[in-house]
């Protein structure tokens, strides 16, 4: 498999999409608003293995529904390759299909006059699996996602909730050995999403499930504990484990609390001086220090005046700040070496 | 490879595919027939008034009962291939106007299967409609040759699919340009008269009639009233030669809207426009 370890399941190299403006002909039917090429995914690599999670971040138009659509086979990559269990996402798309469990981020994608059974009758049918198989299986997958109760209930009588997790039941139901989910928690409330990200987790460890998810909720992808690819204007801005990303674009802010007024004043004049950002709050001098600087550094410019200081405390940076920030960057982002085995190097987007 | 890819794919047959298919969007048809019961009901209620239509004004013309069975056979057929022809586009767009399209299609079984299998239940229905009309003209004193009845019901599946290979058209317009009604409402429409649905197409102007053996409506129309109607004088092409005609137009129109329809979804995927 391309040199790819054995418990490669999603396999992206040089991933590239080019949107090209609708045929000539096909315009005088129906008008489009395609006029020039428009370039969705640009070089993306990517591995994804075995029982490991991958959150894709990045902002709209950044790439993420299109890198999705294509593994299942919606569309077609302009060039590079694609690989699922060392099956070619062009020309393989129907087998892909029947290893991959798609989580749409729209509850519109369930038959909402169905029931919950009646959704995943059909959907197991088309997956080729045998009656018997589908009425053990269908009970056990509602039974995974707390549905039990709920099995001969019309689709349209559930919460948002409930919905997110029949869309996970059905994307379960033909024991994928991939999951591709596309927001799977836009819809619903914190605490349901807390509980649906827990699930996929559990259910990425126990049954080996290889995950690759998009969400606009930053608290969420930290508290999945993945690895990440950051998509910008469909280029990698960066990939690899979250601790990596946090190792190296870390700035957290610190907290100075000063015996007295004086000296927080002093203080604060000093670091200034240093270039870096300072507030002040009555006693307490707050800075955040520069990409490459250690808090010892900050505590070395502030010589004498550092007796001063009664309590010192670092505030961790908000995910949502950290990915600003590697978003704003112009320097060259170096993809991190990681423990989970994403990929090495950077893409061609590896410069910003 | 992965250790665990040969135990996730089942390698199915093409057999088993069409038959998982089918059952498939059957069953989903059966779902809202069952949740919304009183629909079927007032399908066949309304089909019942062009019968009542035309039984009221043969009387009023004090027209022979053959003419009445002609029509009631003409706008049966009408009606029941309609369903034949309209459905696979009416049910493409609910499914891409509510986002469920986008589930059919990562479903692993050949795009070209999904045309055939989301229409058998409307097909069916249509078909069904259409004897009701006919047996309704019945009651009402149309003379029916009972005796020929297997042999109609062949003809009307034979144009049942003829019409849906034609829905496989529109429903390619549908998956291309978002729209299809237009295509389908205009055959639709031009079908009731090139298809001779109220009277037979030797009425029609010699250059007009050619167009009407471009539609499978008129064969089956045709084929219907000979068979039917006790001692019609013979209309249009002998028998046998219609149903040969509408054979070879249900192979012609099957595979090539099949053939069509699936070189659609591919170019739509190219473009990145399908189900979008």
């Amino acid at each position: 498999m391309n040199g790819g370890g054995i418990d490669d399941v999603i396999v992206l190299s040089g991933l590239t999409k080019l949107y090209e403006p609708t045929p000539r002909w096909m315009r005088i039917f129906a008008r489009s608003h395609l006029r020039e090429p428009v370039r969705a995914l640009a070089g993306v690599d990517l591995v994804v293995r075995a029982g490991e999670i991958c959150a894709v971040v990045g902002p709209n138009g950044a790439g993420k529904t299109t890198m999705f659509r294509i593994i299942v086979g919606l569309t077609t990559a302009t060039s590079g390759r694609g690989r699922v269990l060392g099956l070619d996402v062009g020309r393989d798309s129907e087998r892909i299909r029947q290893v991959v469990g798609w989580m749409p981020s729209e509850d519109r994608s369930l038959l909402m006059r169905a029931t919950a059974k009646e959704n995943l009758q059909l959907h197991g049918r088309l997956q080729g699996m045998r009656r018997d198989d589908l009425a053990e299986r269908i009970p056990y997958v509602l039974e995974t996602v707390s549905l039990g109760p709920q099995t001969n209930t019309v689709v349209a009588g559930l919460s948002a909730g409930m919905r997110a997790r029949l869309r996970l039941a059905r994307a379960l139901l033909p024991r994928p050995r991939a999951l591709i989910l596309d927001e799977p928690t836009g819809s619903i409330d914190p605490i349901a999403a807390y509980s649906l990200l827990t699930l996929i987790m559990d259910l990425a460890k126990q049954e080996r499930i290889a995950v690759l998810i998009s969400s606009h909720r930053l608290e969420e992808i930290e508290a999945l504990q993945s690895k990440a690819l950051l998509l910008d204007g469909g280029r990698v801005k960066y990939s690899g484990d979250l601790d990596s990303l946090r190792r190296e674009w870390e700035r957290p802010e610190l907290e100075l609390v000063l015996v007295d007024d004086a000296a927080s004043v002093a203080v604060a004049a000093l670091l200034r001086a240093h270039g870096l950002d300072v507030s002040i709050d009555g006693l307490v001098v707050y800075c955040r220090p520069g990409r490459h600087d250690r808090t010892g550094d900050v505590l070395a410019r502030l010589g004498p005046h550092a007796r001063s200081i009664e309590h010192i405390r670092e505030i961790p940076m908000p995910l949502r700040d950290l990915i600003a920030q590697v978003y704003a960057s112009d320097d060259p982002i170096e993809v991190l070496a990681t423990t989970s085995g994403a990929a090495q190097r950077p893409g061609p987007g590896g410069r910003g | 490879m992965s250790q665990t890819y040969s135990s996730s794919i089942v390698d199915r047959s093409l057999a088993r595919k069409v038959r998982d298919t089918a059952e498939g969007y059957i069953r989903i048809d059966l779902v809202e027939e069952r949740m919304f019961p009183a629909t079927s009901v007032m399908r066949y209620l309304a089909v019942g008034f062009p019968v009542l239509l035309y039984y009221f004004q043969s009387t009023f013309l004090e027209m022979s009962d053959r003419l009445f069975v002609m029509m009631i056979i003409g706008t049966a057929v009408i009606a029941g291939l309609q369903d034949a022809l309209t459905g696979l586009t009416s049910r493409l767009n609910f499914a891409m106007e509510r986002g469920t399209l986008e589930t059919y299609l990562v479903e692993p079984v050949p795009w070209a299967l999904i045309p055939v299998a989301m229409n058998i239940w409307r097909s069916v229905a249509g078909g069904m409609l259409a004897c009701f009309m006919v047996g309704l003209g019945c009651l009402l004193g149309a003379p029916i040759n009972a005796g020929a009845i297997p042999a109609a019901l062949v003809v009307l599946f034979l144009g049942i699919i003829a019409c849906n290979a034609l829905g496989t058209f529109a429903a390619s317009f549908i998956v291309l340009f978002k729209r299809g009604e237009p295509v389908v409402h205009l055959f639709g429409l031009a079908s009731a008269v090139l298809g001779g649905a109220l009277f037979p197409i030797s009425v029609l102007p010699e250059p007009v009639r050619w167009l009407s053996y471009l539609v499978p409506h008129s064969y089956v129309i045709s084929v219907e009233r000979n068979l039917l109607i006790p001692g019609a004088p013979p209309e249009g092409l002998p028998t046998g030669a219609s149903v040969a005609l509408l054979v070879l137009l249900c192979l012609v129109t099957f595979v090539s809207g099949i053939v069509v329809f699936d070189r659609s979804l591919r170019l739509a995927r190219q473009l990145g426009i399908l189900s979008v």
